[in-house]
C-alpha cells in the first residue's frame, strides 16, 4: 500500500479522518494557540504598564512551553475522599469534546477536517457537554467551594446557551445550510456582521460568557471560591482544565470570524489559511481585553443579562431575520 | 428550600488582607448566617512594650501595621510627649503631617489595588502598587525607610528634609494627583462596578454609630468626623481641609470617600511644603535618646490612621518602661460590622463588603 493509497483509506473512514482533524487542531491550539497566550500576556503587560514574560525564547514567546513543563512535572493529587474516577474523567471530557467540535472548523476551503452536514449543530451539542464535565470536576473535587463553581458553572451555561443558539440559528435562516464551509462561502460580497448587527453582538457576549473567562469566570472566581471548580486539580490535570478553557476561548473566536467576519475570506497578498489564523487572533484579543478592563460581574447580574437582555434580543433577531428572508430579502446570498 | 452548607472561608483565603477566618452558612449562593474569628496574627505587642524602653518600642510601632507605620509612630510619640511634657518644634509638626499624610496615601493606595482585584479588577492591583512606588521612593529619598520607616522621634522628626527633596515632592504629587483624578473618573463611569458596590454592604448612619465603626467606614455612612478636625494633633490646626463624608452607607459610598481622602491628602500635602517653618526638626539634645523617664501617670491618645480612630492608653509608673500600654485600632472596630453586613448577602459579595472596610489584620489583632 502506497502512501497514496493510505491516505485514501483513511480519508475513506470518517473515523480515523475525524481522528486526524482533530489532531491537527491540537497542534494548532498548542502552537498557535501558545502564540495567542503569548499575545494576551504582552497584551496584558502593556494595559498595566508591566513588562510581561521576557526570559524564556525571545521575547518570552516560549513562556508557555515552559509552563507546560511546570505543570506536567507537578504531584498529580486525586483527593482521597472524593468521587476518584469522576474526577479523573472529566479534564479528559472537557477536553476531548471541545477537541472534537475542532476538528469541523474549516481553516480554508480545502483544509477541512469533516463537512458534516450538521456541522453548526454539532458545534453546539460539544459545547453543551462542557458544563457536565465542570459538574464531574466540582462533584468528584468533594470541595465544597468546587461544588458552588460548578453550581454556578450550569446556571451561568444554562441562561447563555440560548442565546447563543438562536444567534447562530438567525445566520443558519439566513444562509439555508448547517455546513460551516456554505456560510464562509455566502459571505462572499458582505461579511455577516453587517447584516447581523445584533445578532453578532449577542453571540458575543453568549460566547464570551461561554467560555468562562473573565469577568463571566463565575465558577472559578478566584477571590471568594477560591479558585472554584477546578481547585482541587493539580499537575497536568489542572494544565487540562485551563487547556479547556483555552480552547473554548479559540473555538469561540473562531466562531465570531467564521459566521460574522467571513471565514478565510481574505483581502489577497496571504493565503486564506493565514487569514483565518489572523483574523481568529485578533478576535482572540478583543475577547480577552475585557479581562483586564472590567471587574467581575456577580452570579445574578450575569444571569439577569442571560434572560432578560441577550434572549429577547436573539428571539427578536431570530424574527427579523426570519420576516426579512420569506420577504425574499437575502434571496442572492 | 435547599439544604443549607456551612463554608469556612480563611484564615488563609488568596485574596484576604491577613489571616481571619469566616464560618459561613449559606443557602447555595445566599448568606444566611456569618460569624467572625480574629486572632491568628496576635503578636503580643503590648506585651513586648512593657519590656522595652520608651524609645525602643518606637520602631515596633511601624509594625503594628506595616501599611500604616506612620501614623503608628505619630500616636505612641504623641503619648510620650504628652505624658512627659515634651514640646516638639514647628518644623517637626509639619513635618509629621507630611509623612503622615504621605503614608495615607500609601495605604489608600494598597486598598484600592487590593479591593478592586477582589472585585475580579487585577489591573487596579498593578496601577495601584505602581503608583504606590512613587510615594515609596519619596520615603526611600528623605528618611531612609520603604516599609517601615519609624519617622518620628520623641520630640520631633528622625531627620529633616532639604530644597531638592521638596521639589521632588511637588514633582510627584502632581502625577500621583492627575492619576488618583483619573482612577475616580473610571470608577464613577463604570457600571459594572458600581452595580456591584451600589447597595451592597449597605450601613446607615444609625447603624454605623451603634456598631462603633471609625474612619472612612462611618463617613461613607453620611457621619462627617474625623479627629484631625476634632482632636487636632500635629500642625493639623493650622492646616486647611476637608473632611469628605457621602450618604450612601454601602460599598461605593466608602469607595468614593477614601478617593476625596487622597485628593484631600494631597491638599495637605502642598499646603505643608508651601509653609514649611524654619528650624531644626530634630529633638533637641536636652530629650535623651534611649531612656526616657515620663513621670508617673497616664495618657489617652488619639489619631486619625489612615483606617480610622486609632486610639492608644499608656500609663507609666516613673522607670524608662511603659507600665502599660493599651492600643486599639480602627481595623478592630471596623471588623465589627461584617458578619452583620454579610447577611441577605450573595457569597460574591463576600469581599465587594470586608474590601471596603478595608482591613488590616495585623493590626487588630496586634
Amino acid at each position: 500500500m502506497n502512501l497514496v493509497e493510505l491516505f485514501n483509506y483513511i480519508r475513506s473512514d470518517p473515523l480515523l479522518w475525524g481522528i486526524i482533524a482533530a489532531t491537527v487542531f491540537l497542534v494548532y491550539v498548542f502552537s498557535i494557540g501558545g502564540l495567542s497566550i503569548w499575545i494576551e500576556r504582552k497584551w496584558a503587560g502593556l494595559l498595566q504598564s508591566r513588562l510581561g514574560p521576557t526570559r524564556v525564547g525571545p521575547f518570552g514567546i516560549l513562556q508557555f512551553v515552559a509552563d507546560l513543563i511546570k505543570l506536567v512535572s507537578k504531584e498529580d493529587f486525586v483527593p482521597p475522599d472524593g468521587d476518584k474516577k469522576v474526577f479523573k474523567l472529566a479534564p479528559i471530557v472537557l477536553v476531548s469534546t471541545l477537541i472534537a467540535a475542532g476538528s469541523i472548523i474549516p481553516f480554508s476551503p480545502s483544509l477541512i477536517g469533516s463537512n458534516v452536514n450538521v456541522g453548526i449543530l454539532f458545534l453546539i451539542a460539544m459545547f453543551s457537554i462542557s458544563p457536565i464535565a465542570v459538574f464531574m470536576a466540582g462533584w468528584g473535587s468533594n470541595n465544597k467551594f468546587s461544588l458552588l463553581g460548578a453550581l454556578r458553572n450550569i446556571g451561568q451555561m444554562l441562561s447563555f446557551e440560548i442565546p447563543l443558539s438562536l444567534s447562530i440559528v438567525a445566520v443558519v435562516v439566513m444562509v439555508g445550510s448547517l455546513r460551516i464551509k456554505e456560510i464562509v462561502q455566502a459571505q462572499d460580497q458582505i461579511w455577516f456582521f453587517a447584516l447581523q448587527p445584533l445578532g453578532f453582538v449577542v453571540f458575543l457576549l453568549a460566547i464570551h460568557a461561554e467560555a468562562g473567562r473573565t469577568p463571566f469566570d463565575m465558577q472559578e472566581s478566584e477571590q471568594e471560591l477560591m479558585g472554584g471548580w477546578n481547585v482541587e486539580y493539580s499537575g497536568m490535570r489542572f494544565g487540562l482544565t485551563m487547556v479547556g478553557e483555552y480552547i473554548h476561548l479559540i473555538l469561540g473566536s473562531m466562531l465570531v470570524v467564521l459566521l460574522y467576519f467571513g471565514g478565510w475570506k481574505s483581502f489577497g497578498f496571504l493565503p486564506p489559511v493565514i487569514w483565518f489564523i489572523i483574523k481568529t487572533n485578533i478576535a482572540l484579543v478583543i475577547l480577552m481585553w475585557s479581562r483586564w478592563a472590567i471587574p467581575r460581574f456577580r452570579i445574578d447580574q450575569i444571569i439577569d443579562i442571560g434572560w432578560k437582555y441577550l434572549l429577547p434580543l436573539s428571539i427578536l433577531n431570530l424574527l427579523i431575520t426570519g420576516a426579512l428572508v420569506s420577504m425574499g430579502w437575502f434571496s442572492w446570498i | 428550600m435547599t439544604k443549607e452548607m456551612e463554608i469556612h472561608i480563611g484564615p488563609q483565603g488568596p485574596q484576604q488582607p491577613g489571616p481571619y477566618q469566616l464560618f459561613l452558612t449559606v443557602d447555595e449562593e445566599e448568606i444566611v448566617d456569618a460569624e467572625i474569628d480574629i486572632g491568628y496574627v496576635h503578636k503580643g505587642v503590648e506585651k513586648i512594650a512593657e519590656n522595652r524602653t520608651y524609645t525602643g518600642f518606637i520602631p515596633l510601632s511601624d509594625r503594628v501595621c506595616y501599611v500604616d507605620s506612620v501614623n503608628n509612630n505619630q500616636f505612641y510619640c504623641q503619648a510620650i510627649e504628652e505624658l512627659a511634657g515634651i514640646e516638639v518644634s514647628e518644623r517637626a509638626k509639619y513635618l509629621r503631617v507630611l509623612f503622615m499624610e504621605m503614608q495615607r496615601l500609601i495605604s489608600h493606595y494598597v486598598w484600592l489595588g487590593e479591593w478592586l482585584s477582589e472585585l475580579g479588577w487585577f489591573s487596579f492591583l498593578l496601577w495601584g502598587f505602581r503608583d504606590r512606588e512613587h510615594i515609596l521612593k519619596l520615603f526611600e529619598e528623605t528618611i531612609g525607610g520603604r516599609l517601615n520607616m519609624s519617622t518620628h522621634r520623641v520630640g520631633g522628626v528622625r531627620k529633616d528634609i532639604t530644597e531638592d527633596m521638596i521639589q521632588n515632592i511637588y514633582e510627584e504629587v502632581e502625577t500621583i494627583e492627575e492619576r488618583v483624578k483619573e482612577y475616580k473618573d473610571i470608577l464613577t463611569d463604570n457600571s459594572v462596578f458600581i452595580n456591584r458596590t451600589k447597595d451592597v454592604g449597605k450601613m446607615s448612619e444609625r447603624e454605623a454609630k451603634e456598631l462603633g465603626v471609625v474612619g472612612p467606614v462611618i463617613r461613607g455612612s453620611g457621619v462627617q468626623t474625623d479627629i484631625r478636625k476634632l482632636d487636632p494633633y500635629a500642625a493639623y490646626d493650622q492646616l486647611n481641609f476637608d473632611v469628605p463624608s457621602y450618604k450612601g452607607g454601602d460599598a461605593y459610598a466608602r469607595t468614593m470617600v477614601r478617593l476625596d481622602e487622597m485628593l484631600e491628602s494631597i491638599k495637605i500635602i502642598r499646603q505643608v511644603l508651601d509653609d514649611l517653618p524654619e528650624g531644626d526638626p530634630t529633638p533637641p539634645d536636652e530629650i535623651p535618646l534611649l531612656n526616657i523617664n515620663p513621670p508617673e501617670g497616664e495618657v489617652y491618645t488619639r489619631v486619625e490612621a489612615a483606617r480610622g480612630e486609632f486610639r492608644a492608653y499608656l500609663v507609666s509608673d516613673g522607670s524608662d518602661q511603659p507600665y502599660r500600654l493599651k492600643m486599639s485600632g480602627p481595623t478592630y472596630s471596623n471588623m465589627q460590622p461584617l458578619p452583620k453586613l454579610l447577611v441577605g448577602e450573595y457569597i460574591a459579595d463576600l469581599y465587594a463588603i470586608a474590601g471596603s472596610l478595608d482591613f488590616c489584620v495585623s493590626e487588630a489583632d496586634r
